[in-house]
């Protein structure tokens, strides 16, 4: 038995998980379940952080473009998709939704802008 | 965006354009107002949400998670659709209450690069200033004054909207969301995080935001804790916690030094209410905000308020809830439905365990079938229940919750028919 807190929305249920079972108790919804099954043998997160940017001719522009992956990635991953992260510079203009790098860190998973600037 | 610095008097003003702004607009727009105009002091529009760039945001409103700057996005494109016009880099300094007499406006002092001065006559305003941090002076911290003591949410806008890297080795007093959240971003941005402290027995953030800010970078949280010393020449270089008793005051020999050039302050949140008390309206001690009928309107009749300006919330969906009902409010203030007076009016009562209510109380003719009262509790509790009581005493209704905390915001559903037989209910945390 392991347990976890569900990250899945702000009401943080505590889950008591059996990974042989493959049962899960505590959660107060559905989604708590498949968070709790997929936590005991392959935990995964959203990666969020932010990348620089340059105008159109060039030049550095004073403010960061804030970037998630598209869905979550392997919890193991992170770290590498953050030194991925940190070698993009992407150039204006930017809309929220626009793919920055495919198949980020091997995870198959898309790094996407969460807004359109510029 | 339109910069119409010419029209200067309208039927509706919004001061603020973050989350509680926005929606407002945009409801009372959707409600038949046609001549509103918000007033944002920043460059753009979308207020704190710009700069927190982490997912969870938008799962009751758009059913989806979404991060800060999708979540504001998605609300300025709303305001943009219906063209309500929003002039930045503009600050309200002064909102004047009406002349006693029929019609009169509200009157608001603006300053911007713009325009310089101006003066905007609206009939009807909604205040949506969002709140700030309170800061090392406000919490009196001994010791040194170096550079590299930050508020959690300036080192967010530094890293997150700047890109400055604020240090490597870092210390958090607070164990609030924003604490929480910068401890993750620290340490993906490759900085080492040492530990969260906390005062208070027990954490004020998102039982998620420890699971996955803390633990899953193995960041310690040290609960009935607090930084007793700061060291440094110029920059931050050693910072001193103690554990503290039951009456939160340090215990001599407990003291543990971290070598550390940051120290970030997560220590709460003000609703940021100058403009509130220069027009006049009545403020709660309790939330540091106006107080409220239902429909979110100030002591002064055409005065509203919500958002963080009125109490602060920790999600950004009962935000854009609260926004809502006050954007219906304003406009049905000025389709001209009545004022609310003493007489009509019920009132709600934070009792025994209650830290506050909002709203404090609700017109009883214009009170709408059913409606949330939001509430926060003073001291966590598993399997908690809150139970209103008329002023006799009497059970009107009970509330069973799986866990109480002050942290998370409770909202209850309460009903027309449950206010029919008395003017005062009092809410308490059953002992
Ligand atoms: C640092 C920080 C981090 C947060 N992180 C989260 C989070 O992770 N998740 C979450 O759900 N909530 C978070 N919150 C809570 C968040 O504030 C609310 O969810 C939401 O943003 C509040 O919306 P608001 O519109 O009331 O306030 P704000 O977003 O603060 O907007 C207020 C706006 O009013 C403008 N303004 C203020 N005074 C004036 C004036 N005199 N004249 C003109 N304009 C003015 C400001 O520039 C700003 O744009 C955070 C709050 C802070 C302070
Ligand atoms: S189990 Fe459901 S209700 Fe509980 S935290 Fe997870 S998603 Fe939320």
């Amino acid at each position: 038995m392991v347990t976890f807190t569900c990250i899945t929305c702000p009401r943080g249920c505590r889950l008591e998980v059996d990974p042989e079972k493959k049962t899960v108790a505590g959660n107060l919804c559905p989604r708590g379940e498949t968070y709790g099954l997929a936590e005991a043998c392959h935990p995964v997160r959203v990666l969020t952080s932010t990348v620089a940017v340059r105008t159109a001719d060039g030049a550095p522009f004073p403010e960061m473009l804030p970037v998630r992956t598209q869905t979550a990635i392997p919890k193991g991953l992170l770290s590498p998709a953050m030194d991925e992260i940190r070698a993009i510079t992407v150039t204006l203009p930017v809309k929220m939704g626009d793919v920055l790098k495919e198949n980020i860190a091997g995870s198959a998973v898309a790094l996407i802008a969460s807004r359109s600037l510029g | 965006m339109t910069q119409n610095t010419e029209k200067l008097t309208v039927d509706l003003a919004i001061v603020g354009a973050g989350p509680a702004g926005l929606a407002a607009a945009v409801a009372a727009y959707d409600s038949g107002v046609r001549d509103i105009l918000l007033l944002e002091r920043d460059k753009e529009p979308g207020g704190i949400l710009n700069q927190c760039i982490h997912n969870g945001f938008g799962l009751h409103v758009f059913g989806e998670e979404l991060t800060g700057p999708e979540y504001a996005e998605r609300f300025v494109r709303q305001a943009a659709e219906r063209g309500i016009p929003i002039r930045l880099e503009t600050m309200v300094l002064d909102i004047e209450p009406p002349a006693p007499r029929e019609g009169a406006p509200f009157r608001l002092h603006i300053l911007g690069p713009l325009f310089g001065d101006q003066t905007i006559e609206a009939k009807s305003v909604i205040l949506a200033m969002g709140c700030r941090e309170r800061t090392r002076g406000a919490i009196g911290i001994p010791g040194d004054r170096p550079s590299g003591v930050f508020t959690a949410g300036t080192a967010q806008r530094l890293i997150n909207r700047e890109g400055f890297s604020v240090g490597k080795r870092a210390v958090i007093l607070g164990s609030g969301d924003i604490g929480l959240i910068m401890a993750r971003r620290l340490t993906l941005e490759g900085a080492k995080v040492l530990c969260v402290v906390e005062l208070m027995p027990y954490s004020n953030g998102l039982a998620r935001n420890i699971a996955q800010c803390l633990n899953d970078f193995n960041v310690p949280l040290y609960l009935s804790h607090t930084v007793t010393d700061i060291k440094g020449h110029g920059r931050l270089e050693e910072v001193t916690i103690s554990e503290v008793d039951a009456n939160r005051v340090p215990i001599p020999g407990t003291e543990k030094t971290y070598a550390c050039d940051t120290l970030l302050l997560s220590v709460g949140l003000i609703p940021e209410n100058e403009l509130t008390r220069l027009a006049g309206a009545a403020i709660d001690p309790r939330t540091g905000g106006p107080l409220v009928s239902e429909d979110r309107q100030t002591s002064i009749p055409g005065l509203f308020a919500c958002g963080n300006v009125l109490h602060v919330h920790d999600l950004v969906d009962f935000v854009t809830g609260e926004a809502a009902r006050a954007g219906k409010g304003a406009a049905a203030y000025l389709a001209g439905a009545g004022q609310t007076t003493a007489e009509e009016s019920v009132s709600f009562v934070p009792g025994q365990g209650i830290g506050y209510t909002v709203p404090h109380m609700v017109e009883r003719a214009a009170a709408p079938q059913s409606f949330t009262v939001f509430m926060r509790v003073r001291q966590p509790k598993p399997d908690g229940v809150i139970v209103m009581k008329d002023a006799e005493g009497t059970v009107i209704k009970r509330w069973k919750r799986p866990r109480l905390a002050p942290a998370e915001m409770e909202e209850l559903t309460v009903t027309k028919q449950m206010i029919a037989g008395g003017d005062s209910y009092t809410f308490e945390v059953e002992e």
